[in-house]
């Protein structure tokens, strides 16, 4: 199922994210990500986002330190763009 | 239909199930942890020249901060000096986010230049190049400047590693103490002399700029309350009155001070000294003991320690006649405090056990310990607020340290003084302009 797979990408996502220790305004930033088949990260795009230029790197190098992210069950499921929302707190 | 007209539906057909193909994944939920970063040994241009050096005190600023995990230098098996030699593979795979490279050349001018690139390493590319021009014999000025930049790049926090200590030595000599106010960069790099006395001297203060130190002495058995302008070592006397003088502070505008007071039959309180008008004013109102002061960054409140509720607690008050409220609750003894740069936090001294341990307490609600005793005491902070500096006992002697008051770094500063010498009240000097300038290549 889809949500299981967004499950999984969304764990494995949050364990590569390492944050800034500082509090922040809160935090809003959009990436555009293309996978390859296999889920290795192809590229990753910052779209809208809040942050600073140091949340910015940090959650760049959340998705390519997550590459290759899991496969979905059923490979019909697999999508090759994703849409990440990082909204900690949220 | 020509077929050319047909396309464009196609088109946006295709861009239209593209937009909808794009899966949403929401992320909520990060770890709070230090940030991994690779420090690799500068390369060098002129044989001999210190570059390694470089790279470990940069290093070692980055691991006082407390926000980042240092790749042990004995895990650096490649020594890359220029991109095209980076291999992000290998520095991946050691779990690093960052990279930093750098390569030290003598500048044709005099003194040296140092360049360095910062690389994103999960995203292989790089984030930062930058060029530092520093005069000759300034190199560790430099590696602070460097780590500044990082720092700011990847936190988004000023760094305050280019900033310098004040404290007090006590140092044994044949002829008994000896007592020295020094100077050093925070790290304990070159420290100079600024005054030296037979007698004891005691708790510096910076002004708000770094020109002067405010400092206690003694004259004629007195202690008194002197001022010093840096540049010129020339001082003016504060307070000579009947009594003891401690503790100075100046205002964030650098127009009043601060101090403590105790009268030769009573108890001490704190008063407020006008630079313009040579007038001491009294602050606290208690009859009870009112020390310590620190001011709060707007320079309307004033934080001190008072025994007026039974034991050492931390109050504030309103300039310039306020009531006083507390703000300490844990425990039975806080005192020495100092109020961070967004005046939403001060760290101070607490006693837990018979213990003495630095914590940090939130205004707003929050309560962490910082240091594990048993005697930490005299905190100050970095003008960003992020580390401070303390007393620790050190053997039987006590020495100086640093501490990150977000995660977990506590690092003693390298001094180098004499046996048995001894060290007290550091003071954290603020911002004081770049001493080496940086440029983008």
């Amino acid at each position: 199922m889809l949500n299981a797979w967004v499950a999984a990408i969304r764990r494995r996502v949050e364990d590569a994210w390492i944050r800034p220790e500082r509090s922040q305004t809160p935090l809003r930033c959009t990436v555009y990500v293309t996978l390859a088949p296999g889920g290795a990260v192809l590229s990753a795009r910052l779209g809208t986002c809040n942050g600073d230029a140091a949340a910015r790197e940090s959650i760049l190098a959340a998705v390519y330190r997550a590459s290759p992210l899991p496969m979905p069950r059923d490979p019909a499921d697999f999508v090759s763009h994703l849409r990440f929302l990082f909204e900690p707190g949220a | 239909m020509s077929v050319r007209r047909l396309s464009v539906p196609l088109v946006l057909l295709s861009a239209f199930a593209l937009a909808h193909a794009s899966l949403e994944v929401p992320i909520t939920h990060g770890v709070h942890a230090a940030t991994p970063i690779a420090v690799v040994p500068f390369a060098r241009s002129v044989p001999g020249a210190p570059a390694g050096h470089l790279a470990r005190v940069v290093a070692d600023d980055l691991r006082r901060s407390g926000l980042f995990r240092l790749l042990p230098r004995a895990d650096i098996l490649q020594r890359p000096t220029h991109a095209a030699a980076v291999n992000f593979l290998n520095w991946q795979a050691l779990g690093m986010d960052y990279l930093l490279i750098g390569r030290l050349e003598a500048d044709p001018h005099g003194g040296w230049r140092v360049l360095f690139r910062l690389f994103n390493v999960p995203a292989r590319r790089q984030i930062m190049a930058y060029v530092v021009h520093t005069g000759p014999g300034a190199l560790h000025t430099a590696a602070h400047t460097i780590s500044d930049l990082v720092f700011h790049r990847l936190t988004g926090i000023r760094g305050a590693f280019d900033t310098r200590i004040a404290f007090v030595a006590a140092l044994p000599t044949l002829h008994g103490r000896r007592y020295a106010l020094m100077v050093a960069d925070y790290d304990g790099h070159d420290p100079r002399p600024i005054v030296r006395s037979h007698m004891p001297l005691l708790s510096p203060a910076w002004s708000p700029h770094g020109h002067r130190l405010a400092y206690v002495g003694y004259r004629d058995g007195h202690q008194i309350l002197y001022v010093q302008t840096l540049a010129t070592g020339r001082r003016t006397i504060i307070a000579a009155r009947a009594g003891l003088d401690d503790t100075p502070a100046f205002s964030p505008g650098g127009r009043r001070l601060a101090l403590t007071l105790t009268p030769p039959h009573g108890n001490a309180a704190v008063y407020l000294y006008d630079f313009a008008s040579g007038k001491t004013v009294r602050v606290t109102e208690s009859p009870n003991i009112a020390t310590e002061p620190a001011w709060f960054p707007n320079g309307r409140h004033l934080a001190f320690t008072s025994d007026r509720g039974g034991s050492a607690q931390v109050y504030a008050k309103t300039l310039p006649s306020g009531r006083s409220h507390r703000l300490t609750f844990h425990d039975h003894y806080n005192a020495d405090a100092v109020i961070g740069p967004h005046g939403k936090h001060l760290v101070c001294v607490t006693r837990l056990a018979d213990e003495l341990r630095l914590a940090r307490m939130g205004l707003g609600g929050g309560w962490r310990l910082l240091t594990p005793g048993p005697l930490d005491d005299s905190p100050s902070l970095s003008p960003n607020g992020e580390m401070a500096v303390f007393t620790y006992l050190d053997g039987k002697r006590r020495g100086l340290a640093t501490v990150a008051l977000h995660g977990r770094a506590i690092v003693p500063i390298p001094l180098h003084l004499p046996p048995g010498a001894s060290v007290g009240t550091p003071a954290w000097g603020p911002w004081t302009g770049g001493r080496s300038s940086g440029t983008q290549p």
